[in-house]
């Protein structure tokens, strides 16, 4: 996997609750600086805390901007098994699409970033993602996109 | 008007605009009638419609959900009934085609034996058919005379006109070129490619278009005009006007056209015809809608513009909006103008679609009926029938409609970094809701700043729970934006548009 990528997927993840799927994300981005992980975590759970993320059904799309952040990034994370209860309004989540974004980030990046995320707005697409149960399958359809 | 095939037609209309199930507590309300008719006129329906088709009823019922209609069927079987229909008829029926027969006979008697043989039915029907006939006609000022076993229809020449138009059904066609096409209607296909001809003559001299219904309108004063003619010398119409209205009537541009089209069918049918017969067809050349250059005028008498605002105006009330856009005025006051001459001339145009008109436009029908109350009285008008009124109503459907689409509203979508779900929102939004201008996608931290950067904004979409005191209209949506979302959006929109 191109590791410069804005986009990153992670395949088959074995985790049953939430908290680890966000333990899992603050450890990829902080590359081991306490206090990083620390907001990164406390800011997921703030933006869950205004209004569910929940984008369709077995969906959620978590998203924080930060200064703790070394650069943007849109983490896909495909669930081994569906998370039965990730809220208390979002039940069988399998796919995670997590939006990381550098406080002051370039307004290029900040485009493509957006323009991928109108793409989510097609129900379609969305279903290709859900639909793919292979890695290489699921990368062909980021990049399709 | 409310007889038992209204009722059949308006339950029809119904549930055609009703995809799913309609219970039938929703039936009885919109009909207006008893749990019973409800259930006794589906009833006649489907037994009526399985006696044609023999495929299964057309109204299906389940219970606990209540009524729905096969719609395939419904479309195929409406196209099915311009067809032939068998040569049986109902009493109504019959007792329509007698008096169309006496009707283009007036004023001279038939031979009852004559009239009725044909039908095979004994002295108490024809003793009972006469009373009825006699009764439907003294709505129109009109009596049936009895003398030596002859029947006679007797009175005015125009209520004589005005009986045929409403009786005869054929003259209730929305489609003038289906004249030429359908043979079904049993016209005389000569006299209809000749008062075409005539139609179109009128439309070419004024250089102007005459729209459906007024098309329709002239075209069936033509024809009796024609089938009158032919039955009864000119000499026995009796029917005067005031040299005044003459007087008026000859300075009119439309006067030497009236002359021209009643010339050329006293050549058609090869006999003088009175001038009373230049004042009739003026008189619906008047009372008609004309659409080209003659007919685009903005100046209008005091009273048009008068009562074309107490209708603006009391629509304006009723319907809790504002309609007031020059653009309507002049439309409308276009239309009240030839209806203040058929009012005054008693021309009905018939309004093939009104039943469809009450059922879509139901709230604005409703309330042009109640300010053409107002109207007629306040400018001593007659009362204003509901064929007129749903005319009406279509031009404030029309304002409505369109005013939906005329300002998209400004809208700012607010999620907390400004690029997550909000990104996805403004994609979701734009393509469902194209009445809204999405103006921004900002972050919800700094609400306070919104108010001056966006001056305009009107509505606010957000994914997140804003807390503090937002100075401009916001509803809370969530980020997969559902069905739910977006009824409440419609709502809101709504409460926008109207301020309520």
């Amino acid at each position: 996997m191109d590791t410069n990528s804005i986009y990153q997927v992670y395949f088959n993840c074995k985790w049953k609750i939430k908290e680890e799927v966000y333990s899992f994300i603050s450890k990829i981005v902080s590359q081991d600086s306490p206090i990083a992980k620390e907001e990164v975590i406390h800011q997921l759970n703030e933006r869950d805390k205004i209004g569910s993320t929940l984008i369709a059904e077995h969906v959620v799309l978590p998203h924080i901007e930060s200064d703790q952040l070394k650069k943007s990034q849109i983490l896909f994370i495909r669930l081994a098994n569906p998370i039965v209860s990730w809220d208390s309004q979002s039940k069988n989540i399998c796919l995670v699409i997590v939006i990381l974004l550098k406080k002051n980030e370039s307004v290029n990046i900040k485009k493509r970033i957006s323009l991928y995320i109108r793409s989510l707005a097609d129900e379609e697409y969305l279903n290709r993602l859900l639909e793919s149960h292979e890695e290489e399958d699921f990368m062909e359809k980021i990049i399709e996109f | 008007m409310s007889s038992k095939s209204n009722y059949e037609q308006d339950l029809l209309l119904f549930l055609s605009k009703n995809q799913g199930f309609v219970t039938s507590k929703d039936l009885l309300e919109v009909l207006n009638v008893s749990q019973k008719t409800v259930y006794r006129l589906i009833n006649k329906i489907n037994n009526e419609y399985e006696d044609e088709y023999q495929d299964g009823p057309l109204i299906i019922s389940e219970r606990g959900r209540g009524y729905k209609l096969d719609y395939e069927k419904f479309i195929h079987s409406q196209k099915k009934n311009y067809k032939e229909k068998k040569m049986q008829f109902s009493p109504k029926e019959r007792r329509k085609r007698i008096m169309e027969k006496l009707l283009l006979a007036s004023p001279k008697p038939i031979n009852v034996y004559q009239l009725f043989s044909h039908y095979y039915v004994g002295e108490s029907v024809t003793f009972n058919d006469e009373q009825i006939m006699s009764e439907e006609l003294k709505k129109y000022n009109l009596v049936l005379e009895r003398k030596n076993r002859t029947l006679a229809i007797l009175g005015d020449e125009v209520n004589i006109r005005k009986a045929i138009k409403d009786i005869v059904e054929i003259f209730h066609i929305i489609d003038i070129d289906d004249l030429k096409r359908n043979p079904t209607l049993n016209f005389n296909q000569y006299d209809v490619l000749f008062i075409l001809d005539q139609l179109r003559k009128i439309e070419e001299d004024l250089n102007i278009t005459i729209p459906y219904p007024y098309n329709v309108n002239i075209f069936s004063h033509l024809y009796i005009l024609l089938s009158r003619s032919r039955k009864v010398s000119a000499k026995l119409f009796t029917d005067e006007i005031s040299s005044k209205e003459m007087e008026n009537m000859q300075r009119d541009i439309l006067y030497p056209v009236a002359k021209v089209i009643v010339h050329n069918i006293e050549k058609y049918l090869n006999s003088p015809l009175p001038d009373i017969e230049i004042y009739f067809l003026y008189q619906y050349l008047v009372s008609s809608r004309m659409q080209g250059s003659h007919a685009i005028t903005s100046t209008f008498s005091s009273e048009v513009i008068q009562v074309t605002k107490a209708y603006m105006e009391g629509m304006s009330t009723n319907l809790g909006m504002d309609i007031d856009s020059q653009s309507i005025f002049i439309d409308l006051a276009n239309h009240i103008k030839p209806m203040l001459n058929r009012l005054e001339h008693k021309i009905r145009v018939k309004n093939s679609l009104l039943s469809q008109i009450k059922v879509t436009y139901e709230e604005v029908f409703m309330g042009v009926m109640k300010v053409s109350e107002l109207v007629s009285e306040q400018f001593n008008l007659p009362a204003i029938n509901d064929d007129e009124n749903g005319f009406i109503t279509l031009y404030f459907a029309k304002a409505i409609e369109t005013g939906r689409h005329q300002h998209p509203i400004k809208t700012l979508i607010m999620c907390t970094t400004g690029i997550g779900t909000s990104e996805l929102l403004k994609a979701k939004v734009s393509k469902k809701f194209p009445e809204l201008e999405i103006v921004d996608v900002v972050a919800s931290r700094n609400t306070q700043l919104l108010k001056e950067k966006y001056k305009d904004a009107e509505l606010i979409l957000s994914t997140v729970h804003i807390k503090e005191e937002v100075p401009i209209p916001y509803l809370l949506v969530s980020a997969m934006f559902t069905v739910d979302d977006q009824k409440r959006l419609q709502g809101k929109i709504e409460e926008i548009y109207h301020g309520y």
